[in-house]
């Protein structure tokens, strides 16, 4: 009975105002942190990517979260690259198959979406090999063909990745319908590092499946990715 | 939100592949390696150098006979000016004798006209040798034929030029090639002949070359010559050979 006359005497009290309001929030009951769950991940750009190009590749993941928040990656893909700006009077081919694998951290950012960064190493296994075009300027002798590979070679990387994503809500009615946290959409945004690839004199290698080419380093990267969480 | 980030970035995918800046990559390069060749002919400048040179003497010589003139005549004035005091103190035989001095002195001022103006000729006559000879150091010549010995190719230089480019066969890249060429220049024929090791090599651009490198003349039938590299190697396009004729 002697907290209600205090509370009416200072109704403009701010503190008492706050003080408030944060026992209200505590009152919605907090969904508990799943200790363990487990995720697919899909990445559509790259097969988008490979329609409009000459290029195949495509790529996916599992995922581990443990408690909501620490998760364990792994990626596997296949890439087979034909980038027209390697060689201006020729072609260069490189294809094989990369893994990465590395851990992070993941925050959720509202109910729906969720910001992440994460270390991952990245280790790819590729052939590559190429052509030279040349033709006399003066009509002296005839043009100059050559060509160099299949190389096979070797290269690893790290990546520093920052993830964001969002649930998509497709039954709006049931929140808590399953098919609402079946899908997330997102992408990310990679910072990759060349520690080591094999190289060649004259042409160098100059794409690696997985990294990209060799010419950037520090070499970025935008993914766009599905994610099906059946459990 | 991220429906309509995935919509703007669809969007400039689309742009970036549409604009593709290497639309003619995967085409050839259209290329020979050169050596830049410079003619100089060193024949008729040595004459041309010759006449300047005895002009010179020459100017020398008209300018000491002018000297001996102008002090003939001074000697020749004061010999008139004494006789002409005479004649007017009344010794009127020396009249004779002054005309006499006066007509020599008249001659000799000829002389010394003539000794100028030959002098000025001559000085005129040297710069515009002068000017011949540097315009001949430029070596602008015309190539009349050009043939590559070793297949027979006839190159065609229409123009007079300071600088020609030679294109070099590129032989079995990575091994010792020889060009040789013959030259025709006014009515004589010449031959030279390069000697070089091809490679491979790809720039900043991506554009893969055959160069050469060690490039050397082999043999030559000119009067002289002096090759200019401009780094120990020796590569094709950077090398410029003085052929003297």
């Amino acid at each position: 009975m002697a907290q209600v006359p205090t509370l009416q005497q200072a109704p403009k009290d701010t503190t008492a105002a706050v003080a408030s309001d944060t026992v209200t929030v505590a009152d919605v009951p907090k969904e508990p942190a799943q200790p363990f769950s487990f995720s697919f991940i899909v990445d559509y750009g790259k097969p988008a990517i490979s329609f409009l190009s000459d290029e195949t590749r495509y790529e996916g993941g599992l995922n581990l979260l443990f408690f909501d928040h620490y998760s364990i990656i792994g990626e596997y893909g296949f890439a087979s690259l034909h980038p027209r700006n390697a060689l201006q009077n020729g072609n260069y081919y490189a294809e094989g198959n990369y893994f990465r694998v590395g851990g992070g951290y993941l925050n959720n950012i509202g109910p729906k979406s969720k910001l992440g960064l994460s270390v991952r190493y990245g280790q790819s296994s590729f052939t590559d090999e190429g052509e030279i075009f040349i033709e006399s300027s003066s009509g002296i002798q005839e043009g100059y063909e050559t060509t160099f590979g299949p190389r096979k070679s070797e290269a690893r990387w790290v990546e520093v990745v920052l993830t964001s994503e969002s649930r998509l809500i497709f039954d709006k009615e049931n929140p808590d319908n399953k098919i609402n946290h079946l899908f997330s959409l997102g992408f990310h945004v990679r910072f990759r590092f060349l520690s080591s690839y094999d190289r060649y004199p004259t042409y160098d290698t100059y794409a690696i499946p997985g990294y990209g080419r060799t010419v950037n380093n520090p070499n970025p990267a935008l993914n766009l990715y599905l994610r099906l969480t059946p459990f | 939100m991220i429906n309509r980030f995935l919509i703007i970035l669809t969007v400039w995918v689309l742009i970036a592949v549409g604009c593709d800046p290497c639309a003619d990559c995967g085409e050839p390069l259209v290329y020979d390696p050169t050596v830049r060749l410079v003619f100089i002919n060193q024949d008729s400048i040595s004459q041309l150098t010759d006449s300047v040179n005895k002009n010179k003497d020459s100017i020398k010589q008209l300018s000491t006979i002018k000297t001996t003139a102008v002090d003939s005549i001074r000697q020749l004035t004061d010999t008139i000016n004494a006789l002409q005091e005479l004649i007017d103190d009344g010794s009127t035989e020396y009249q004779d004798e002054l005309d006499r001095f006066t007509l020599i002195s008249d001659s000799i001022g000829v002389v010394r006209d003539s000794v100028t103006s030959y002098s000025s000729q001559v000085t005129e006559i040297n710069k515009t040798l002068n000017a011949i000879i540097t315009v001949m150091n430029n070596g602008k010549v015309q190539l009349l034929e050009v043939i590559l010995q070793n297949n027979g190719t006839e190159l065609i230089y229409e123009d007079t030029m300071s600088a020609f480019a030679l294109p070099l066969l590129l032989g079995t890249v990575g091994a010792y090639t020889e060009s040789n060429y013959s030259i025709k220049i006014d009515q004589s024929f010449y031959e030279i002949g390069i000697g070089y090791e091809t490679y491979e090599i790809i720039n900043e651009a991506r554009l893969a070359r055959v160069r050469a490198r060690a490039t050397d003349i082999t043999h030559s039938t000119f009067d002289s010559l002096n090759v200019n590299c401009r780094t120990t190697d020796c590569i094709s396009d950077e090398t410029t050979v003085t052929v003297y004729f």
